[in-house]
Protein backbone atom coordinates (compact mmCIF):
# COMPACT_ATOMS: atom_id res chain seq x y z
CA UNK A 1 0.00 0.00 0.00
CA UNK A 2 1.05 3.16 -0.76
CA UNK A 3 -0.42 6.52 0.22
CA UNK A 4 1.87 8.68 -2.27
CA UNK A 5 0.49 5.75 -4.85
CA UNK A 6 -2.94 6.13 -4.30
CA UNK A 7 -2.60 10.42 -4.26
CA UNK A 8 -0.67 9.92 -7.47
CA UNK A 9 -2.59 8.11 -9.26
CA UNK A 10 -1.79 5.09 -11.78
CA UNK A 11 -2.76 4.06 -15.50
CA UNK A 12 -3.75 0.41 -15.31
CA UNK A 13 -0.90 -2.21 -14.80
CA UNK A 14 0.41 -3.82 -18.11
CA UNK A 15 -0.80 -1.78 -20.78
CA UNK A 16 1.79 0.03 -22.06
CA UNK A 17 1.64 1.32 -25.20
CA UNK A 18 0.67 5.21 -23.73
CA UNK A 19 2.46 7.88 -23.67
CA UNK A 20 5.71 7.78 -21.81
CA UNK A 21 3.69 10.14 -19.70
CA UNK A 22 4.58 9.82 -15.96
CA UNK A 23 2.56 11.53 -13.10
CA UNK A 24 5.24 10.75 -10.28
CA UNK A 25 6.06 14.34 -8.49
CA UNK A 26 8.19 14.53 -5.33
CA UNK A 27 6.73 14.40 -1.85
CA UNK A 28 9.41 16.65 0.28
CA UNK A 29 9.12 16.76 3.95
CA UNK A 30 5.82 19.09 4.59
CA UNK A 31 4.30 16.59 1.43
CA UNK A 32 4.58 13.72 3.69
CA UNK A 33 3.15 15.94 6.55
CA UNK A 34 0.61 16.73 4.35
CA UNK A 35 -0.07 12.89 3.52
CA UNK A 36 0.10 11.89 7.36
CA UNK A 37 -2.31 14.33 7.88
CA UNK A 38 -4.50 13.39 4.77
CA UNK A 39 -4.54 9.70 5.93
CA UNK A 40 -5.22 11.00 9.26
CA UNK A 41 -8.51 12.77 8.18
CA UNK A 42 -9.42 9.78 5.39
CA UNK A 43 -8.61 7.05 8.54
CA UNK A 44 -9.56 8.45 11.71
CA UNK A 45 -7.90 5.05 13.25
CA UNK A 46 -4.75 4.67 14.75
CA UNK A 47 -4.13 1.79 12.39
CA UNK A 48 -4.47 4.54 9.65
CA UNK A 49 -2.27 6.32 11.57
CA UNK A 50 0.28 3.94 11.24
CA UNK A 51 -0.22 3.00 8.08
CA UNK A 52 0.46 6.60 7.09
CA UNK A 53 3.58 6.97 9.11
CA UNK A 54 4.63 4.03 7.39
CA UNK A 55 4.11 5.46 4.34
CA UNK A 56 5.68 8.35 4.38
CA UNK A 57 8.83 7.77 6.02
CA UNK A 58 11.26 10.48 7.29
CA UNK A 59 14.39 8.81 5.44
CA UNK A 60 12.45 7.47 2.60
CA UNK A 61 13.76 8.75 -0.69
CA UNK A 62 11.85 11.53 -2.76
CA UNK A 63 10.33 10.54 -5.48
CA UNK A 64 11.40 12.64 -8.69
CA UNK A 65 8.92 14.90 -10.82
CA UNK A 66 11.47 14.95 -13.70
CA UNK A 67 9.09 12.86 -15.61
CA UNK A 68 5.81 14.55 -15.20
CA UNK A 69 4.03 17.20 -17.84
CA UNK A 70 5.92 20.43 -17.42
CA UNK A 71 3.46 23.23 -16.52
CA UNK A 72 5.11 25.97 -14.44
CA UNK A 73 1.84 25.95 -12.13
CA UNK A 74 2.07 22.44 -11.42
CA UNK A 75 5.47 22.53 -10.32
CA UNK A 76 4.97 26.13 -8.36
CA UNK A 77 2.47 23.78 -6.49
CA UNK A 78 4.19 21.14 -5.86
CA UNK A 79 7.00 23.17 -4.49
CA UNK A 80 4.35 25.22 -2.26
CA UNK A 81 2.58 22.13 -1.28
CA UNK A 82 5.74 20.88 0.15
CA UNK A 83 6.32 23.83 2.24
CA UNK A 84 2.87 23.51 3.49
CA UNK A 85 1.69 26.48 1.58
CA UNK A 86 -1.52 24.61 1.11
CA UNK A 87 -4.11 27.57 0.62
CA UNK A 88 -1.56 29.58 -1.68
CA UNK A 89 -0.57 26.26 -4.02
CA UNK A 90 -4.49 26.06 -4.90
CA UNK A 91 -4.40 29.79 -6.04
CA UNK A 92 -1.39 28.71 -7.63
CA UNK A 93 -3.35 25.60 -9.18
CA UNK A 94 -6.71 27.79 -9.83
CA UNK A 95 -4.76 30.06 -11.99
CA UNK A 96 -2.73 27.32 -13.93
CA UNK A 97 -6.37 25.79 -14.70
CA UNK A 98 -7.21 29.40 -15.96
CA UNK A 99 -4.68 29.52 -18.40
CA UNK A 100 -5.51 28.78 -22.21
CA UNK A 101 -4.34 25.70 -23.98
CA UNK A 102 -4.08 23.56 -20.83
CA UNK A 103 -3.07 19.76 -22.16
CA UNK A 104 -5.02 16.92 -21.55
CA UNK A 105 -1.60 15.69 -19.64
CA UNK A 106 -1.28 19.36 -17.69
CA UNK A 107 -4.39 19.24 -17.17
CA UNK A 108 -4.64 16.07 -15.20
CA UNK A 109 -1.92 16.98 -12.80
CA UNK A 110 -3.15 19.62 -11.96
CA UNK A 111 -6.38 18.78 -10.85
CA UNK A 112 -4.60 15.61 -9.06
CA UNK A 113 -2.61 18.19 -7.47
CA UNK A 114 -5.39 20.35 -6.47
CA UNK A 115 -7.28 16.51 -4.88
CA UNK A 116 -4.03 16.77 -2.71
CA UNK A 117 -4.46 20.01 -1.50
CA UNK A 118 -7.64 20.21 -0.87
CA UNK A 119 -7.89 17.10 0.91
CA UNK A 120 -5.35 18.30 2.94
CA UNK A 121 -6.80 21.62 3.71
CA UNK A 122 -9.58 19.45 5.00
CA UNK A 123 -12.21 20.35 2.08
CA UNK A 124 -13.28 16.59 0.81
CA UNK A 125 -15.85 18.32 -1.26
CA UNK A 126 -13.54 20.38 -2.97
CA UNK A 127 -10.88 17.57 -3.69
CA UNK A 128 -14.28 15.43 -4.65
CA UNK A 129 -14.75 18.38 -6.91
CA UNK A 130 -10.77 18.14 -8.60
CA UNK A 131 -11.31 14.85 -8.83
CA UNK A 132 -14.50 14.75 -10.61
CA UNK A 133 -12.91 17.22 -13.42
CA UNK A 134 -9.87 15.10 -13.55
CA UNK A 135 -12.15 12.28 -14.32
CA UNK A 136 -13.46 13.88 -17.11
CA UNK A 137 -10.67 14.60 -18.56
CA UNK A 138 -9.18 11.05 -18.24
CA UNK A 139 -11.75 8.75 -17.63
CA UNK A 140 -9.58 5.57 -17.15
CA UNK A 141 -7.82 7.57 -14.58
CA UNK A 142 -7.45 4.53 -11.53
CA UNK A 143 -6.22 4.69 -8.15
CA UNK A 144 -4.44 1.28 -7.91
CA UNK A 145 -5.59 -1.81 -6.28
CA UNK A 146 -3.20 -0.77 -3.51
CA UNK A 147 -4.35 2.25 -2.21
CA UNK A 148 -5.98 2.17 1.21
CA UNK A 149 -9.82 1.48 1.01
CA UNK A 150 -11.08 5.13 2.31
CA UNK A 151 -9.54 6.28 -0.62
CA UNK A 152 -10.58 4.33 -3.46
CA UNK A 153 -13.90 4.13 -1.91
CA UNK A 154 -13.89 7.52 -2.32
CA UNK A 155 -12.37 7.44 -5.69
CA UNK A 156 -15.44 4.79 -6.49
CA UNK A 157 -18.07 6.87 -5.08
CA UNK A 158 -16.80 9.75 -7.28
CA UNK A 159 -16.74 7.35 -10.19
CA UNK A 160 -20.24 5.97 -9.73
CA UNK A 161 -21.39 9.70 -9.34
CA UNK A 162 -20.46 10.50 -12.47
CA UNK A 163 -21.74 7.80 -14.22
CA UNK A 164 -25.36 7.90 -12.86
CA UNK A 165 -25.42 11.39 -13.58
CA UNK A 166 -24.92 10.66 -17.20
CA UNK A 167 -23.15 13.38 -18.21
CA UNK A 168 -25.40 15.78 -20.97
CA UNK A 169 -24.24 14.17 -24.43
CA UNK A 170 -22.51 17.38 -26.20
CA UNK A 171 -24.02 19.24 -28.95
CA UNK A 172 -22.31 21.02 -31.77
CA UNK A 173 -24.53 22.76 -34.80
CA UNK A 174 -23.23 25.68 -37.21
CA UNK A 175 -24.39 26.59 -40.25
CA UNK A 176 -22.24 24.95 -43.66
CA UNK A 177 -20.62 27.20 -46.00
CA UNK A 178 -21.25 27.40 -49.42
CA UNK A 179 -18.95 29.63 -51.14
CA UNK A 180 -15.94 31.64 -50.22
CA UNK A 181 -13.95 33.78 -51.65
CA UNK A 182 -10.28 32.71 -52.38
CA UNK A 183 -7.40 34.59 -50.88
CA UNK A 184 -8.83 35.69 -47.68
CA UNK A 185 -9.72 33.91 -44.49
CA UNK A 186 -12.55 31.73 -43.52
CA UNK A 187 -14.05 32.00 -40.40
CA UNK A 188 -16.43 29.21 -38.99
CA UNK A 189 -18.57 30.01 -36.08
CA UNK A 190 -20.07 27.23 -34.48
CA UNK A 191 -22.29 27.28 -30.63
CA UNK A 192 -21.32 23.53 -28.57
CA UNK A 193 -23.22 23.15 -25.81
CA UNK A 194 -22.00 21.60 -22.90
CA UNK A 195 -18.72 20.87 -23.76
CA UNK A 196 -17.30 18.53 -21.40
CA UNK A 197 -14.01 19.21 -19.58
CA UNK A 198 -10.90 18.54 -21.48
CA UNK A 199 -12.92 17.58 -24.91
CA UNK A 200 -11.27 19.70 -27.81
CA UNK A 201 -13.06 20.98 -31.38
CA UNK A 202 -11.76 21.10 -34.23
CA UNK A 203 -12.38 21.98 -38.01
CA UNK A 204 -10.97 19.35 -40.45
CA UNK A 205 -10.35 20.64 -44.16
CA UNK A 206 -8.67 19.63 -47.08
CA UNK A 207 -8.92 20.51 -50.73
CA UNK A 208 -11.28 18.08 -52.91
CA UNK A 209 -9.19 15.24 -54.14
CA UNK A 210 -6.41 15.55 -51.66
CA UNK A 211 -5.36 12.62 -49.58
CA UNK A 212 -5.34 14.59 -45.97
CA UNK A 213 -7.11 16.54 -43.84
CA UNK A 214 -5.34 19.67 -41.95
CA UNK A 215 -6.94 21.45 -38.82
CA UNK A 216 -7.39 24.03 -37.25
CA UNK A 217 -8.85 24.67 -33.40
CA UNK A 218 -11.93 25.93 -32.33
CA UNK A 219 -11.97 28.46 -29.94
CA UNK A 220 -14.26 30.70 -28.00
CA UNK A 221 -15.73 33.55 -29.94
CA UNK A 222 -14.37 36.81 -29.37
CA UNK A 223 -17.66 39.07 -27.57
CA UNK A 224 -19.64 36.42 -27.83
CA UNK A 225 -21.82 33.72 -25.67
CA UNK A 226 -20.05 30.63 -23.37
CA UNK A 227 -21.50 28.36 -26.37
CA UNK A 228 -20.11 30.56 -29.42
CA UNK A 229 -17.21 29.10 -30.93
CA UNK A 230 -15.21 29.95 -33.88
CA UNK A 231 -12.21 28.44 -36.10
CA UNK A 232 -10.08 29.76 -38.89
CA UNK A 233 -8.78 29.06 -41.75
CA UNK A 234 -6.23 30.82 -42.96
CA UNK A 235 -6.29 32.64 -46.24
CA UNK A 236 -2.69 30.76 -47.40
CA UNK A 237 -4.93 27.89 -47.18
CA UNK A 238 -8.05 29.02 -49.75
CA UNK A 239 -5.57 31.16 -52.42
CA UNK A 240 -7.44 32.63 -54.77
CA UNK A 241 -7.15 31.06 -58.35
CA UNK A 242 -8.50 31.24 -61.73
CA UNK A 243 -11.33 28.50 -61.84
CA UNK A 244 -11.65 27.76 -58.19
CA UNK A 245 -11.88 25.26 -56.43
CA UNK A 246 -13.58 22.84 -53.67
CA UNK A 247 -12.70 22.21 -50.27
CA UNK A 248 -13.93 19.38 -48.15
CA UNK A 249 -14.06 20.09 -44.47
CA UNK A 250 -15.96 18.69 -41.22
CA UNK A 251 -16.13 19.57 -37.67
CA UNK A 252 -15.75 17.49 -34.47
CA UNK A 253 -15.75 17.80 -31.01
CA UNK A 254 -13.52 14.75 -29.12
CA UNK A 255 -12.68 13.83 -25.45
CA UNK A 256 -9.72 13.90 -23.94
CA UNK A 257 -9.27 10.08 -25.18
CA UNK A 258 -10.00 11.41 -28.88
CA UNK A 259 -13.66 9.63 -28.81
CA UNK A 260 -15.96 11.59 -30.84
CA UNK A 261 -18.76 13.62 -28.95
CA UNK A 262 -20.18 15.78 -31.38
CA UNK A 263 -19.49 16.42 -34.44
CA UNK A 264 -20.81 17.59 -38.32
CA UNK A 265 -19.68 15.33 -41.51
CA UNK A 266 -16.73 13.49 -41.03
CA UNK A 267 -13.09 12.24 -42.61
CA UNK A 268 -15.55 9.87 -45.10
CA UNK A 269 -18.34 12.06 -45.63
CA UNK A 270 -17.25 15.57 -45.22
CA UNK A 271 -19.08 18.57 -46.16
CA UNK A 272 -18.31 20.84 -48.78
CA UNK A 273 -17.82 24.57 -49.87
CA UNK A 274 -16.77 26.10 -53.24
CA UNK A 275 -13.44 28.65 -53.34
CA UNK A 276 -14.19 30.95 -56.07
CA UNK A 277 -11.63 33.30 -57.69
CA UNK A 278 -10.39 36.35 -55.74
CA UNK A 279 -12.89 39.21 -56.70
CA UNK A 280 -15.82 37.56 -58.28
CA UNK A 281 -18.63 37.99 -56.16
CA UNK A 282 -20.18 35.41 -53.98
CA UNK A 283 -23.68 35.16 -54.49
CA UNK A 284 -25.69 32.22 -52.85
CA UNK A 285 -24.32 29.72 -54.60
CA UNK A 286 -21.72 29.54 -57.98
CA UNK A 287 -23.54 26.63 -58.94
CA UNK A 288 -26.60 27.89 -60.01
CA UNK A 289 -24.40 30.31 -62.25
CA UNK A 290 -22.71 28.25 -63.70
CA UNK A 291 -26.15 25.84 -64.46
CA UNK A 292 -27.28 28.67 -66.46
CA UNK A 293 -23.66 29.74 -67.96
CA UNK A 294 -22.82 26.40 -69.24
CA UNK A 295 -24.98 25.66 -73.00
CA UNK A 296 -24.09 22.04 -72.49
CA UNK A 297 -26.45 21.74 -69.84
CA UNK A 298 -29.16 22.92 -71.66
CA UNK A 299 -28.43 21.21 -75.56
CA UNK A 300 -28.30 17.99 -73.70
CA UNK A 301 -30.28 17.76 -70.05
CA UNK A 302 -31.80 14.95 -70.33
CA UNK A 303 -28.97 12.91 -71.19
CA UNK A 304 -26.83 14.38 -68.46
CA UNK A 305 -29.29 13.45 -66.18
CA UNK A 306 -29.64 10.35 -66.89
CA UNK A 307 -26.02 10.26 -67.68
CA UNK A 308 -25.13 11.81 -63.93
CA UNK A 309 -27.61 8.68 -62.66
CA UNK A 310 -25.74 6.08 -64.14
CA UNK A 311 -22.25 7.51 -63.35
CA UNK A 312 -23.36 7.93 -59.68
CA UNK A 313 -24.98 4.53 -59.21
CA UNK A 314 -21.44 2.90 -61.21
CA UNK A 315 -19.46 5.21 -58.33
CA UNK A 316 -21.43 3.94 -55.60
CA UNK A 317 -20.83 0.31 -56.49
CA UNK A 318 -17.19 0.71 -57.41
CA UNK A 319 -15.60 2.34 -54.49
CA UNK A 320 -12.05 1.31 -54.78
CA UNK A 321 -11.05 -1.28 -52.34
CA UNK A 322 -8.09 -3.52 -51.65
CA UNK A 323 -7.39 -6.60 -49.66
CA UNK A 324 -5.14 -6.35 -46.94
CA UNK A 325 -3.24 -9.41 -45.55
CA UNK A 326 -2.27 -8.82 -41.79
CA UNK A 327 -0.21 -11.33 -39.67
CA UNK A 328 -1.12 -11.25 -36.29
CA UNK A 329 1.78 -11.46 -33.53
CA UNK A 330 2.34 -12.94 -30.28
CA UNK A 331 4.81 -12.89 -28.45
CA UNK A 332 5.09 -16.05 -26.06
CA UNK B 1 32.26 -23.41 -12.66
CA UNK B 2 28.99 -24.85 -14.27
CA UNK B 3 27.45 -24.43 -11.20
CA UNK B 4 28.02 -20.41 -11.72
CA UNK B 5 27.42 -20.40 -15.66
CA UNK B 6 23.60 -21.53 -14.56
CA UNK B 7 23.36 -19.33 -12.10
CA UNK B 8 24.37 -16.47 -13.92
CA UNK B 9 22.25 -17.60 -16.69
CA UNK B 10 19.32 -17.66 -14.64
CA UNK B 11 19.54 -15.08 -12.55
CA UNK B 12 19.38 -13.11 -16.79
CA UNK B 13 16.67 -15.05 -17.69
CA UNK B 14 15.26 -13.96 -13.99
CA UNK B 15 15.53 -10.18 -14.90
CA UNK B 16 14.02 -11.17 -18.26
CA UNK B 17 10.72 -11.78 -17.20
CA UNK B 18 10.82 -9.66 -14.32
CA UNK B 19 9.99 -6.69 -16.78
CA UNK B 20 13.68 -5.44 -16.89
CA UNK B 21 14.37 -2.94 -19.73
CA UNK B 22 12.91 -0.19 -21.23
CA UNK B 23 10.00 1.64 -21.71
CA UNK B 24 8.40 0.83 -25.09
CA UNK B 25 8.62 3.84 -27.51
CA UNK B 26 4.93 5.51 -27.72
CA UNK B 27 2.62 4.51 -30.42
CA UNK B 28 4.80 1.60 -31.58
CA UNK B 29 3.23 -1.11 -29.35
CA UNK B 30 6.45 -2.14 -28.28
CA UNK B 31 6.35 -4.77 -25.77
CA UNK B 32 9.66 -4.62 -24.15
CA UNK B 33 9.91 -7.09 -21.18
CA UNK B 34 6.79 -5.66 -19.48
CA UNK B 35 4.73 -8.51 -20.98
CA UNK B 36 3.99 -11.88 -19.52
CA UNK B 37 2.30 -14.16 -21.50
CA UNK B 38 2.08 -17.72 -20.34
CA UNK B 39 1.19 -20.79 -22.30
CA UNK B 40 -1.76 -21.14 -20.58
CA UNK B 41 -2.61 -17.31 -21.58
CA UNK B 42 -2.19 -18.45 -25.20
CA UNK B 43 -4.41 -21.48 -24.99
CA UNK B 44 -7.07 -19.33 -23.59
CA UNK B 45 -7.46 -17.51 -26.84
CA UNK B 46 -10.57 -17.94 -28.28
CA UNK B 47 -9.84 -15.90 -31.28
CA UNK B 48 -8.79 -12.39 -32.81
CA UNK B 49 -11.05 -9.35 -33.88
CA UNK B 50 -9.07 -7.18 -36.59
CA UNK B 51 -10.76 -3.69 -36.66
CA UNK B 52 -9.41 -0.68 -38.69
CA UNK B 53 -10.14 2.78 -37.43
CA UNK B 54 -11.11 5.88 -39.23
CA UNK B 55 -8.06 8.42 -39.48
CA UNK B 56 -9.36 11.36 -37.37
CA UNK B 57 -11.01 8.90 -34.62
CA UNK B 58 -7.84 8.37 -32.59
CA UNK B 59 -4.59 11.17 -32.44
CA UNK B 60 -2.13 7.85 -31.68
CA UNK B 61 -2.46 4.66 -30.00
CA UNK B 62 -2.35 5.79 -26.44
CA UNK B 63 -4.68 3.79 -24.10
CA UNK B 64 -6.99 1.86 -27.52
CA UNK B 65 -5.59 -0.93 -26.18
CA UNK B 66 -5.89 -0.84 -22.52
CA UNK B 67 -9.89 -1.91 -23.08
CA UNK B 68 -12.10 -3.05 -25.85
CA UNK B 69 -12.18 -0.85 -28.89
CA UNK B 70 -16.04 -1.03 -28.98
CA UNK B 71 -16.06 1.01 -25.98
CA UNK B 72 -14.12 3.52 -26.98
CA UNK B 73 -16.06 4.75 -30.30
CA UNK B 74 -19.03 6.22 -30.39
CA UNK B 75 -20.32 4.39 -33.01
CA UNK B 76 -19.17 1.66 -35.92
CA UNK B 77 -19.49 4.31 -38.50
CA UNK B 78 -15.80 5.06 -36.61
CA UNK B 79 -14.83 1.94 -38.40
CA UNK B 80 -14.00 0.95 -42.05
CA UNK B 81 -16.37 -1.87 -42.85
CA UNK B 82 -14.35 -5.15 -44.30
CA UNK B 83 -15.66 -8.22 -45.70
CA UNK B 84 -16.18 -11.79 -43.74
CA UNK B 85 -15.57 -15.17 -45.40
CA UNK B 86 -19.05 -15.29 -46.78
CA UNK B 87 -18.97 -12.00 -48.65
CA UNK B 88 -20.95 -9.94 -45.41
CA UNK B 89 -20.08 -6.35 -44.58
CA UNK B 90 -18.44 -6.27 -40.78
CA UNK B 91 -17.56 -3.30 -38.66
CA UNK B 92 -14.44 -6.07 -37.66
CA UNK B 93 -13.21 -9.25 -38.68
CA UNK B 94 -13.24 -12.39 -36.35
CA UNK B 95 -10.60 -15.14 -36.44
CA UNK B 96 -10.36 -18.61 -34.58
CA UNK B 97 -7.16 -18.63 -32.66
CA UNK B 98 -4.74 -20.75 -35.35
CA UNK B 99 -1.35 -19.08 -33.79
CA UNK B 100 1.34 -21.08 -35.12
CA UNK B 101 5.11 -20.76 -33.78
CA UNK B 102 6.86 -18.45 -36.26
CA UNK B 103 10.57 -18.31 -34.68
CA UNK B 104 10.72 -16.42 -31.25
CA UNK B 105 6.70 -15.34 -31.95
CA UNK B 106 3.64 -16.79 -32.17
CA UNK B 107 1.99 -15.46 -35.56
CA UNK B 108 -1.45 -15.80 -37.45
CA UNK B 109 -2.16 -14.39 -41.15
CA UNK B 110 -5.32 -13.57 -42.34
CA UNK B 111 -6.67 -10.80 -44.75
CA UNK B 112 -8.97 -8.17 -44.46
CA UNK B 113 -10.83 -7.90 -47.64
CA UNK B 114 -12.53 -5.56 -49.98
CA UNK B 115 -11.01 -2.45 -47.34
CA UNK B 116 -12.13 0.59 -48.93
CA UNK B 117 -8.95 2.63 -50.02
CA UNK B 118 -7.58 4.86 -47.72
CA UNK B 119 -4.36 6.03 -45.40
CA UNK B 120 -3.98 6.30 -41.83
CA UNK B 121 -6.48 3.68 -40.22
CA UNK B 122 -5.57 2.18 -37.64
CA UNK B 123 -5.55 -1.43 -37.00
CA UNK B 124 -6.84 -2.86 -33.79
CA UNK B 125 -6.19 -6.26 -33.39
CA UNK B 126 -7.64 -7.72 -30.15
CA UNK B 127 -6.92 -11.03 -28.76
CA UNK B 128 -10.48 -12.89 -27.37
CA UNK B 129 -11.29 -15.29 -24.55
CA UNK B 130 -12.93 -18.42 -25.03
CA UNK B 131 -14.85 -17.79 -22.72
CA UNK B 132 -19.50 -17.24 -23.72
CA UNK B 133 -19.65 -14.11 -23.41
CA UNK B 134 -15.33 -13.27 -24.30
CA UNK B 135 -13.14 -10.75 -22.17
CA UNK B 136 -10.64 -8.77 -23.49
CA UNK B 137 -7.16 -10.78 -23.02
CA UNK B 138 -4.69 -8.19 -24.83
CA UNK B 139 -4.72 -6.02 -28.19
CA UNK B 140 -2.34 -4.02 -30.26
CA UNK B 141 -2.54 -1.02 -32.06
CA UNK B 142 -0.48 -0.04 -35.70
CA UNK B 143 -0.58 3.29 -36.82
CA UNK B 144 -0.83 4.31 -40.42
CA UNK B 145 -2.08 1.71 -42.10
CA UNK B 146 -2.45 2.88 -45.75
CA UNK B 147 -4.92 0.41 -48.05
CA UNK B 148 -4.72 0.34 -51.73
CA UNK B 149 -7.18 -0.98 -54.58
CA UNK B 150 -6.08 -4.20 -55.47
CA UNK B 151 -3.81 -6.80 -52.90
CA UNK B 152 -1.74 -4.54 -50.46
CA UNK B 153 1.82 -5.91 -48.93
CA UNK B 154 1.20 -7.73 -45.97
CA UNK B 155 1.25 -5.53 -42.51
CA UNK B 156 2.83 -7.03 -39.68
CA UNK B 157 0.89 -6.15 -36.80
CA UNK B 158 2.24 -4.84 -33.87
CA UNK B 159 2.64 -8.31 -31.19
CA UNK B 160 -0.44 -8.13 -28.76
CA UNK B 161 -0.11 -6.72 -25.40
CA UNK B 162 -1.47 -8.85 -23.07
CA UNK B 163 -3.07 -7.29 -19.49
CA UNK B 164 -0.26 -8.45 -16.79
CA UNK B 165 -3.05 -9.11 -14.17
CA UNK B 166 -4.33 -11.78 -15.65
CA UNK B 167 -6.83 -13.83 -13.50
CA UNK B 168 -6.07 -10.96 -10.86
CA UNK B 169 -9.35 -9.54 -11.71
CA UNK B 170 -12.27 -9.37 -9.00
CA UNK B 171 -14.29 -11.98 -10.65
CA UNK B 172 -11.17 -14.41 -11.33
CA UNK B 173 -11.16 -14.47 -15.45
CA UNK B 174 -8.44 -13.44 -17.63
CA UNK B 175 -8.07 -10.19 -18.96
CA UNK B 176 -10.40 -7.38 -18.95
CA UNK B 177 -14.34 -8.27 -18.41
CA UNK B 178 -15.74 -6.40 -21.27
CA UNK B 179 -17.14 -8.05 -24.51
CA UNK B 180 -14.75 -7.10 -27.45
CA UNK B 181 -17.43 -8.51 -29.84
CA UNK B 182 -19.01 -5.73 -32.08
Amino acid sequence: MSLAQALRGSRPPGRNIGRPTSLCYGFGPMARLAGLLSAALLLPTPPALAAAMAVFPSDAPVLLAQLGPRSPEAEEANELMEQGEFEQAVKVLQRGLSQPDVSDDVLVELYRLMGLAQLYLGNEARAREAYEKLLQARPDYEIPHSAPPKIRELYARIKEDIRKRRVRPVTLDAAPIDVHEGGRPLELNARIEDMALGAKAKLYYRRAGAQSYSSVDFGRAKGGAREDYSATIPAYELPAEPRGYDMEYYLEVADAAQRRLAGKGDAFNPLHFRVTPAGEEVPGSTKASAWYENPWVWAGAGAIVVAGTVTAVAIASSQPAGNLPVTIRVNP
Amino acid sequence: MKAAAWWTMGLVALCLFSGCGEAPVPGTGSVGFDVYVSAAAIDEIGGFQLALVKPGVFSDCTSITETCLKNQLSSTNQLVPVKDDQGNTVPALFVPNALTTSGPVRTQDTTLRDVPAGKDYFLIVEALSRQNPPRLLGASCTQRIEVRTGTNERVQAEPIVFFTDQGGGADGGLGVPCDPRF
